[in-house]
């Protein structure tokens, strides 16, 4: 019988040391989520007994912080819908949205993952605690030039700094005020122009011509010596029976000159000459359909698979139409590549988190996220780009003074005129601004998109001279 | 009794009450109770009920397992403390209940002299269960979907609860009795030794009449229990995995009818499954309990500075979860310990048990608290489907705490009698 006793204690233990095991699981591995959880209250009884945080810009201004409103607290976005996209919105009834529920531990000052002096509830015995306020990389005032720079039209726009990855403007068009969401959320919800969307980040879009810039990366990556072929344009091209016009790059000219000119019938014969494996991979090192890190909700692009391509598709894929889908994110940091050398750095948008004493207690760090392709490579791309500035497409975005990168887009869509775009950085040789711009069914790209981006990339580089 | 035990038994009684007085002291600044003065008094007397009980204990049952004593009673404070921060006015009954069970395990303990002569009733003990099961279902009123309470208007009483240890008892000597036929076996089926109807009759018709009431009381839990210690007996005392396999088979069937008859059962399984499916109703209390345990993390959130109170039925059922969440995973893990200490002395007893019903009584009572123990913490953190049993010492229940000590006490008088 003994024998039998030992065993069930055995028995007995073990499930006890699964149960233990299992509590781990849920309490530590699983905590940080359930206490984020949104219907999880105890993020509400917080916020009544925390005085939330602010949100500054990179100058200092205050976008959101939190005032007394007679007894009650009220949360305050001095900049309204121009920076709806990045700060989003606190409700008591439909929950947070933007950086609000990206760092809403932080804001709250519940840093329970950095280390001991996280006891966040001792310390909320004191009578007033306040949380943490998160500074970010993005300038207010070139926000609020792109935003109304994008007037009344529907588009977004992002700008970059190449080498670190930080955020100097992120527009996206309509907006919302922030305060008024609890009011109009019925409107805001039904409204057919998404202003609850952040099109920086989320919009999928057609790249349109843009994407030769990428089709020429694989290109290049593959033959250098590619840079100096000669192609004789006939002013449009046949591929399996369909008939792509060109109209605007007729003539003898090399690579440098078919994207000057944006070619479509050198760039998608030499989509086809890549074929579909080599393209989609260089689509996809570029981070398009790729999970992207980023302090908002983004959308990750859309590729489709090497297999389903059929010839025609991949020579409309190798001129940004078909099915290749991307963000204004995507492809800012696409043109953030060729001026960083082939470096891809981790977008953010928070420099730093200060306490309320304001000591920083986390600071961003740059980190390389993805490397595309060779510097060698990115030194071509970025004279071929500074070529369809200087004498091509995109010479409405030319500053004098200044050599200018960029790549002009007029992106076929099924809800009207093209959508206008433009991608490129300033200066060329010493880039301080990454940019892409889109304007909704805003036309030719190159008339639409680059005056718009020429003042941004103006407007960061005259800060600073 | 050894001087370095008396020692060690004398800190043990020593870290209890400072526990005590600092989680009152903690729920004092934290602002989670009010009146101190009443509190001061109850703690004062729980104080006393242990000092007392440790001295009748040392002077009267000297030879008996210290330790486990000591380890409940850190429970039964980790429990009072949790009742006065959850629900200050339920701690005034608890603490009278702590001294009721207090009292209960002094007399058993110490009355006890010769737990053997338990052996020598147990047909008496199994009609009296059967009786108070009857009484239950006749007289009973319901709660908490379970109809297993009766209302003695002063206070209410599940029988339930003494039900289980009178089957433990039971099972001990009729297994003790006929353990040799069961082993053996008069017939076999498929290679399986299977004993004739005459020797497990009784056996089979104990064990159905108890289901058969139980699911007709709803209490789905003590069923749970009920079965998964009839099982560990039955095991220890033929060390055949047969009965087990064949005790499974017969308890899945038994739930799969369950599942088919009773719509609440489907409910428990969906909800276990998937409780976000149905969060503003049948999910709504595992997730709040996952939540608190979730919003505890590593280090917990510090005693009366959680809100577990947004668990439905947080101080009988959930008392584990609002532990865990203001305790942190350190506290949760800490209380296990504490439990896996009284169930590997509870079987240690049952070891060193000179009889083979002392063996068969003291595995028996140890295995009934460990299951009920993992039933209802595993059922919190959803590791299994949700069944409210109380959880031993630590609850808030009157019947609970007083039948765990009383069980605790026949486990110190069989540890006196026989040696640790």
């Amino acid at each position: 019988m003994h024998r039998n006793i030992v065993k069930i204690a055995g028995l007995v233990l073990t499930a006890l040391l699964v149960v233990m095991v299992y509590q781990t699981y849920i309490q530590v591995f699983q905590g940080q989520q359930l206490l984020n959880h949104p219907r999880n209250r105890r993020l509400q009884i917080l916020e009544e007994a925390v005085h939330r945080g602010r949100i500054i810009d990179a100058a200092g201004h205050v976008v959101a912080e939190t005032v007394a409103a007679g007894q009650a607290k009220k949360r305050r976005y001095p900049f309204g819908d121009m920076l709806s996209n990045i700060t989003g919105y606190v409700s008591g009834k439909y929950g947070r949205a933007g950086l609000e529920a990206a760092y809403n531990p932080e804001l709250l000052g519940l840093r329970r993952d950095y280390g001991w002096d996280d006891f966040w509830a001792l310390q909320r015995t004191g009578p007033a605690r306040t949380g943490n306020d998160i500074v970010l990389s993005l300038d207010i005032e070139l926000q609020k030039l792109a935003y109304n720079l994008m007037g009344a039209r529907k588009g977004a726009v992002v700008a970059i700094e190449p080498s670190t990855g930080r955020i100097l403007a992120m527009v996206s068009r309509p907006g919302y005020n922030p305060e008024d969401v609890e009011a109009r959320w019925a409107d805001l919800q039904g409204n057919p122009d998404s202003p609850l969307l952040n099109r920086a980040a989320q919009g999928l879009y057609p790249p349109g011509s843009i994407m030769k810039v990428i089709t020429a990366a694989g290109v290049l990556s593959r033959n250098p010596a590619t840079a100096n072929r000669v192609f004789d344009a006939p002013g449009y091209i046949v591929i399996e029976g369909r008939r792509i016009e060109d109209s605007q790059a007729k003539g003898r000219f090399n690579l440098t000159g078919a994207l000057a000119r944006s070619s479509n019938y050198v760039f998608a014969a030499l989509g086809i000459e890549l074929g579909s494996q080599a393209f989609i991979k260089m689509a996809q090192s570029f981070g398009i359909g790729r999970d992207l890190p980023f302090d908002l909700p983004a959308e990750d692009g859309r590729i489709p698979a090497a297999g389903t391509l059929s010839r025609l598709e991949l020579g409309e894929s190798a001129i940004g139409q078909g099915r290749v889908m991307v963000t204004p994110l995507n492809m800012a940091l696409a043109a953030a590549a060729v001026a960083n050398g082939g470096q891809i750095m981790t977008p953010s948008l928070v420099d730093q988190i200060r306490n309320p004493d304001g000591i920083v207690i986390r600071s961003f760090q740059p980190r390389v996220l993805w490397q595309p392709i060779d510097g060698n490579t990115s030194d071509i791309l970025r004279d071929m780009m500074a070529a369809a500035v200087n004498r091509g497409t995109g010479v409405e975005a030319d500053i004098p003074g200044i050599r200018v990168a960029g790549k002009t887009g007029s992106a076929e869509n099924p809800h009207g005129p093209t959508h206008a775009w433009f991608i490129g950085f300033a200066p060329a040789d010493n880039p301080r601004v990454a940019v892409a711009v889109i304007v909704e069914n805003g036309g030719a790209g190159g008339r639409v998109a680059a005056p718009l981006a020429r003042e941004i990339m103006k407007a960061v580089i005259g800060n600073k001279r | 009794m050894p001087v370095k035990t008396r020692r060690e038994q004398v800190s043990l009684l020593l870290y209890t009450v400072i526990f005590l007085w600092l989680g009152l002291a903690a729920l004092y600044f934290a602002e989670a109770v009010q009146d101190l003065r009443r509190i001061v008094i109850l703690s004062l007397a729980a104080t006393m009920g242990f000092v007392v009980s440790h001295l009748v204990l040392g002077k009267w049952q000297p030879k008996g397992d210290f330790l486990l004593f000591s380890l409940a009673s850190m429970l039964s404070v980790a429990g009072l403390v949790m009742i006065l921060r959850l629900s200050p006015g339920f701690a005034g009954r608890q603490f009278i209940w702590l001294l009721v069970g207090l009292a209960v395990f002094l007399l058993t303990a110490i009355g006890l002299r010769d737990y053997r002569k338990l052996e020598d009733y147990k047909y008496l003990y199994i009609f009296g269960g059967l009786l108070l099961l009857l009484a239950t279902a006749v007289f009973g009123t319901e709660a908490g979907g379970a109809r297993s309470w009766i209302d003695f208007r002063l206070f209410r009483f599940q029988p339930s609860e003494l039900v289980k240890i009178f089957l433990v008892i039971f099972l001990a000597g009729f297994l003790e009795e006929r353990k040799e036929i069961l082993t053996a076996g008069t017939g076999s089926m498929m290679g399986l030794p299977i004993p004739s109807l005459e020797y497990i009759g009784p056996l089979l018709v104990m064990w159905g009449l108890s289901l058969v009431l139980l699911v007709f009381q709803k209490d789905l839990g003590a069923a749970l229990i009920f079965f998964g210690t009839f099982l560990a007996m039955i095991f220890i005392a033929t060390g055949r995995w047969s009965y087990v396999a064949i005790g499974s088979v017969l308890f899945a069937l038994g739930a799969g009818f369950g599942y088919i008859i009773y719509h609440h059962v489907q409910v428990r399984v969906a909800v276990w499954l998937n409780p976000w499916a149905d969060f503003d109703g049948k999910g709504y209390q595992i997730i709040q309990s996952l939540f608190a345990i979730g919003s505890g993390g590593f280090y917990g959130t510090g005693l009366g500075l959680g809100q577990p109170k947004l668990i439905p039925a947080v101080h009988t059922d959930f008392i584990f979860s609002a532990w865990s969440e203001e305790f942190g995973l350190l506290g949760a893990l800490g209380l296990m310990v504490i439990y896996g200490l009284i169930i590997y002395r509870g079987y240690l007893t049952a070891l060193r048990a000179t009889t083979g019903f002392g063996s068969l009584l003291a595995s028996g009572l140890t295995s009934l608290l460990a299951i009920q123990t993992l039933v209802i913490v595993g059922g919190v953190i959803k590791l299994f489907p949700l069944t409210g049993v109380t959880l031993p010492f630590v609850s808030y229940g009157g019947s609970s705490l007083v039948t765990s000590y009383m069980l605790l006490g026949i486990l110190t008088s069989i540890s006196a009698r026989d040696g640790v």
